[in-house]
């Protein structure tokens, strides 16, 4: 009797723990009106800075794509992951992104490493992966060497060796030098955009004349500078992105240096951190990705929006992320479909005018490069305020060298 | 170019100096591995940041109540925590650990994750020929080095002083001659949080300020005090000198790549030759 009534209560409970089951599973299916992304993103740690600047242009993104009424009917429902600029962190949240959130894709990445660890998730899984600012061209390779396998991945954010084609135009239209010495951190990125510099700066004649390599969190350069002083370039093109950055433009200025630098990329190219530099940062030249500039008909309007949401415009976290986002969106539109094949095949053929500029991918899902599609932007800092120099069509100031004392 | 380098290098030597013996003041007397102490580098350049940003005060003042709260701050952590667990070497070390990435988190969430200028104390610079000094270097190094001989002044001649130095060299004998030990632990992690933020406090207005910016010197903190001998405050000024030489020379004659690796090379040569560090154990 008791045997039997154990069974009786075993089996409802059974019965009912399925019906929960397929109840919930039914649920999840059927209720979802949501287009999850994961947002793989640097929020803690030596990157947050850059990571939070992303996160922002992306949600901002996000809600203008919702604002017109989402994507094929769904609205855009970010799933945020702190990787923390650490693979093994990126993986872990990577993979629980898919198992868990179930999101549809991905959009973020800082560190070269990361996003390339990333990539072989991606392409596993067959999630489509927006990379919106890791630079190294290892990047690029991956999808060179093996397209069927990372033909999900694609960049909204220009390769380094496209960063290092924006130095060129410093050289050879600013400054006008044959002779430059290169500044960079001891990290992948650098290094590549350091040898793809050289191969440009070559092919024109250019000479590398000294190069040092610096601990991105370095803050003491009185060697470094010294050495430039000793090689006597016509100019320094430098990399140091993160904080230590502003510490060699400070010293650099305190040196009494008087060779033109352009800083590549970092928070050099930051209007509040140039800006807390005061004159320390005078005559000092960034390359920008965003200015109060029309590079393009949405540019102002994005560059008003997001200052006030963030107040930190001017890296390409903030117009590439941004860009990057609104890529996946327009890739869906253009698709019609939210199967990944169909949209990795929309955004190969895709034309899309973004806030940095028009973009188009190549073979190897990189954004193109030069006049008509991404083009840098160079600045010169005097008394806190930034002087568009080139180019030249957009221009509101002319080169400046420091007065020698 | 040589005379540059070492000028740097002593002006920069100052500062390591200060930053470590707040450390080497903690090891010595209480025994404790803190690993805090790069918190404390970054929360004095944050209280600083506020009080000259935010309140619009002198630096010079701004930096004298930024002390005042640091000792507050440490005295009060030792008292509320420390003190708990410090009989276990291994827990404490765990401890500090958390302590240090939770506050690095705080930092992160009250002042934010962007990267802060502080205006320095001083402006302009000293040029003799070729050498330059810019002047918030020079005070840095010499603000440094007269809090180290107060600090100095301070365990020789007074009670209190002495105190710290009986508990540090016999504790036990300490107690049972009636020195309230609990008190002297506060004032020691007080002073020694006091000397991490005082560093950071003249390092920001040079470089820039960052929650994560405390790591580095961290691990230059630890490297400096086992060159110059665990609690050695003279072992932290001799150290603190000669890695800021060893950190400059580096990466003129070297290689920039080089200035974390060749310093602490530097590091286990010494302590093949003498275990102790250069002055062994004693605070002073």
């Amino acid at each position: 009797m008791e045997s039997k009534r154990s069974l009786y209560i075993m089996t409802f409970l059974c019965v009912l723990g399925l019906i929960l089951t397929i109840f919930c599973s039914s649920s999840i299916v059927s209720a979802s009106d949501t287009l999850k992304l994961g947002v793989i993103v640097p929020l803690s740690g030596a990157a947050a800075e850059p990571g939070t600047r992303m996160l922002k242009a992306i949600e901002l993104a996000a809600n203008d794509v919702n604002k017109a009424g989402g994507v094929l009917g769904k609205k855009i429902e970010l799933v945020v992951w702190d990787e923390e600029a650490k693979v093994d962190k990126a993986l872990t949240g990577a993979k629980k992104l898919i198992m868990q959130d179930k999101v549809w894709g991905f959009v973020g990445g800082y560190r070269t490493g990361v996003s390339l660890a990333i990539m072989d998730v991606s392409a596993d899984e067959k999630v489509l992966w927006m990379i919106t600012d890791s630079v190294g061209d290892q990047i690029t390779d991956k999808i060179k060497e093996n397209y069927n396998k990372y033909k999900y991945t694609f960049r909204s954010q220009s390769p380094a060796s496209d960063f290092a084609r924006n130095g060129i135009p410093f050289l050879t239209d600013v400054v006008k030098t044959k002779k430059y010495f290169y500044v960079s951190e001891n990290t992948q990125w650098t290094k590549s955009l350091g040898d793809a510099l050289s191969k440009f700066a070559t092919s024109l004649g250019i000479e590398c004349v000294g190069t040092v390599e610096c601990d991105p969190g370095a803050t003491e350069f009185t060697s470094e500078i010294e050495k430039i002083r000793q090689a006597n370039p016509g100019a320094v093109i430098c990399s140091l992105a993160a904080a230590a950055g502003p510490a060699f433009a400070r010293q650099y200025t305190e040196a009494r240096i008087n060779i033109p630098i352009m800083y590549c990329a970092g928070i050099m190219t930051f209007l509040d951190v140039v800006q807390g530099l005061g004159d320390k940062a005078n005559y000092q030249c960034t390359m920008a990705w965003l200015w109060d500039i029309p590079v393009t008909p949405k540019t102002l309007d994005f560059y008003k929006r997001y200052t006030p949401y963030y107040a930190r415009p001017g890296g390409s976290e903030d117009s590439r992320g941004y860009d990057g986002l609104m890529l996946v969106a327009e890739g869906i539109k253009k698709a019609g479909s939210f199967d990944v094949d169909k949209v990795v095949k929309a955004l190969e053929s895709i034309e899309y005018v973004g806030v940095s500029g028009k973009f188009v991918f190549t073979k190897d899902h990189q954004p193109k490069y030069g006049k008509g599609f991404l083009e840098p932007i160079i600045v010169q800092w005097l008394d806190k305020k930034g002087y568009v120099i080139y180019p030249q069509k957009l221009a509101n100031s002319t080169f400046k060298l420091m007065p020698s004392k | 170019m040589l005379l540059q380098i070492l000028v740097s290098g002593f002006l920069l030597g100052g500062i390591y100096a200060l930053m470590a013996s707040g450390l080497s003041l903690i090891l010595g007397v209480m025994r404790i591995v803190n690993l805090t102490h790069g918190l404390f580098f970054t929360l004095g350049a944050y209280i600083l940041f506020s009080f000259i940003i935010g309140t619009n005060v002198n630096p010079f003042i701004g930096m004298f109540f930024t002390i005042i709260v640091l000792f507050l701050i440490g005295s009060f952590l030792e008292w509320l925590i420390i003190k708990r667990i410090k009989y276990s070497e291994i827990n404490m070390m765990v401890l500090t650990l958390a302590l240090a990435i939770a506050g690095e988190e705080f930092i992160r969430i009250t002042w934010g994750p962007k990267y802060l200028h502080i205006p320095p104390l001083i402006e302009g610079e000293i040029r003799l020929g070729h050498i330059y000094m810019p002047n918030q270097r020079i005070l840095a190094c010499f603000i440094g080095l007269f809090m180290l001989f107060l600090l100095m002044f301070f365990l020789k001649k007074s009670k209190t002083g002495k105190a710290i130095r009986m508990v540090q060299q016999i504790p036990e004998t300490a107690a049972l001659m009636g020195i309230n030990v609990r008190a002297i632990s506060m004032v020691v992690f007080g002073l020694g949080v006091v000397l991490a933020g005082a560093a950071g406090s003249l390092w920001a207005p040079m470089y820039i300020t960052y929650p994560a910016m405390g790591w580095t010197p961290l691990l230059i903190s630890f490297a400096i005090v086992i060159l110059g001998g665990m609690g050695s405050l003279g072992g932290s000024i001799l150290g603190g000198f000669l890695f800021g030489f060893a950190t400059l020379l580096t990466s003129m004659y070297l290689s920039s790549g080089l200035v974390n690796v060749i310093p602490f090379i530097t590091l286990f040569i010494v302590l093949l030759i003498r275990p102790s560090g250069f002055f062994g154990k004693d605070i002073f």
